[in-house]
C-alpha cells in the first residue's frame, strides 16, 4: 500500500510539472522599443518606435516561452525628421497598412538565448522570419534584445528614394522588450 | 498488489505521455496560439492615424487642409485610401522640386560667370559698349530663367500636399534647409528688386550682387544640408 501511494505521489509530480499553467503577459511599453536602420548613398538613418504591444504566452515562473506576439504602428516610428517619417509612411503605404505585426510559430529556448521563427505581416504581406535574441532577467522582468533584416521587396515595397537615389533594400530591424 | 501498482504506472505514463505532445502538434497549437495573442494586441490597439498635421504652412493650408480648395474635388476627400493617393502626389512634387533645384542651381552658376562678366564691363570704355550690351542682355535672359526656376521649385514646395506629421523636436537637416529657404527666397526677391534699381543708380550694383550671391550661397547650402 505504501509503495501504491509513493508511486502515485511522484507520478501525480511528474503530471503537474508537464501540465504548466500557461499565462499571458503583456510587455512593458516603457521599456520596449524597435528601432530600424536604413541606408541611402547620401547617409544613414534611424528610426525608433517607444510605442510597441506584445502579448507573450508563458507560465508563470518565466521559464517557459509557448508564443508570443508582437504589433507596432509604422506612424509611431521617429527619425527625427517629419519629412522622412511621412515618406515612410507613403512608401510602406500606412494608412492602408497601418500596423507591422510578427506572430512566433515556434519558440526554442536554451539557457540565455532564444531562438524563433515565425510570421512578419508587413504592407499587408506575411513572410517568415527567423531570429536568435538574448533573454536577460532584470529584476523581475524578462527583456529580449535582437535583430534581424528583412528586404522591403520582399514585402511589395519599392524602397523611398531622395536626389534620384533609392535606399538600399534592406532594413535592420533591432528590438527590445520586456515583459 | 503488484499488478494493481504496474497499472497505475502505465495508467499515469499514458497520461504523461499524452499531456506531452509531439513537436509538430506542439507547432501548430503555438501558431493557433500566436494568432490568438495577435488578436488580443489587434482588440487593444487603437489603429486610427491623424490624416493631416497640425502645423502646415499657409499655403498648404489654403489647398489641403481639411476644409483646403482641393477637398472640394471627389479625388481629394479627406480619407484613408484618397489622402494616402495624397501622399504620393506630395512625393511626385518633390521630386520635381529636386529636379528642378538642381537645373535653377545650375543657371544661377552661369549667372554668376555672366554677372561677374558684366560688371567687369561696366567700368570699361565706351568701345566696349556693343559687348557689354550683348552680356547684359544675356545676364537679362538667364535672370528670367533662374526667376521661372527658381519660383516654380520653391511653389513645387510650398503648395505640396502636407506631410503626415509635425516637425519633431530637436535638429534636423530638413529644419535647417527650411531656415536657409528663408534666407535664399529673400535674397531672391531683394536681387530682382536691386537688378531693377541699378538701371537707375550705379551704386546699387554691388549690393546687387551681394544679394545674388547671398542667394546663391544659401540655396547651394540648402541642397547640400540635406545630405546629413
Amino acid at each position: 500500500m505504501k509503495k501504491i501511494i509513493i508511486s502515485s505521489g511522484l507520478i501525480m509530480l511528474c503530471i503537474t510539472l508537464n501540465a504548466q499553467t500557461k499565462i499571458k503577459v503583456k510587455n512593458d511599453k516603457t521599456k520596449s522599443n524597435i528601432t530600424y536602420s536604413m541606408n541611402h548613398p547620401l547617409h544613414q538613418w534611424t528610426g525608433k518606435s517607444e510605442d510597441v504591444s506584445s502579448i507573450l504566452l508563458t507560465d508563470d515562473t518565466k521559464r517557459y516561452f509557448y508564443s508570443v506576439a508582437v504589433s507596432v504602428k509604422v506612424s509611431s516610428f521617429n527619425s527625427q525628421n517629419a519629412n522622412r517619417d511621412s515618406h515612410m509612411m507613403e512608401a510602406t503605404e500606412a494608412l492602408i497598412y497601418p500596423t507591422v505585426t510578427f506572430s512566433s510559430t515556434v519558440l526554442n529556448r536554451k539557457e540565455s538565448i532564444l531562438l524563433g521563427q515565425g510570421n512578419l505581416t508587413f504592407h499587408g504581406v506575411t513572410k517568415l522570419v527567423v531570429f536568435a535574441s538574448e533573454l536577460k532577467t532584470v529584476g523581475k522582468n524578462i527583456e529580449i534584445t535582437g535583430n534581424f533584416v528583412v528586404k522591403m521587396t520582399d514585402f511589395k515595397i519599392e524602397p523611398p528614394s531622395l536626389m534620384g537615389l533609392s535606399t538600399d533594400d534592406e532594413i535592420k530591424i533591432f528590438f527590445v522588450i520586456v515583459y | 498488489m503488484n499488478k494493481l501498482l504496474f497499472l497505475i504506472i502505465i495508467f499515469s505514463l499514458a497520461l504523461v505521455d499524452l499531456s506531452a505532445q509531439t513537436d509538430s502538434t506542439y507547432q501548430d497549437t503555438t501558431k493557433t496560439q500566436s494568432v490568438d495573442l495577435l488578436n488580443d494586441l489587434n482588440s487593444l490597439s487603437d489603429s486610427s492615424d491623424q490624416l493631416l498635421p497640425k502645423h502646415m504652412l499657409f499655403t498648404q493650408r489654403i489647398l489641403w487642409g481639411k476644409k483646403g480648395m482641393m477637398r472640394h474635388f471627389n479625388r481629394f476627400e479627406l480619407t484613408l485610401e484618397k489622402r494616402q493617393r495624397e501622399l504620393k502626389v506630395r512625393r511626385t512634387m518633390l521630386i520635381t522640386h529636386q529636379i528642378m533645384g538642381f537645373a535653377t542651381l545650375g543657371g544661377m552658376v552661369g549667372q554668376g560667370f555672366v554677372g561677374a562678366h558684366l560688371y567687369k564691363l561696366s567700368n570699361s570704355l565706351p568701345e566696349n559698349d556693343l559687348q557689354r550690351d550683348k552680356i547684359k542682355s544675356t545676364h537679362e535672359m538667364l535672370a528670367g530663367a533662374v526667376d521661372v526656376g527658381y519660383f516654380a521649385t520653391a511653389a513645387l514646395s510650398l503648395f505640396a500636399p502636407p506631410k503626415m506629421f509635425n516637425e519633431r523636436k530637436g535638429y534636423s537637416s530638413i529644419k535647417i534647409h527650411k531656415a536657409l529657404a528663408v534666407i535664399h527666397l529673400s535674397s531672391m526677391v531683394l536681387t530682382n528688386i536691386l537688378a531693377d534699381l541699378t538701371e537707375e543708380n550705379n551704386v546699387m550694383k554691388k549690393y546687387h550682387r551681394a544679394a545674388a550671391y547671398t542667394a546663391f550661397g544659401s540655396f547651394a547650402a540648402a541642397m547640400i544640408i540635406i545630405k546629413f
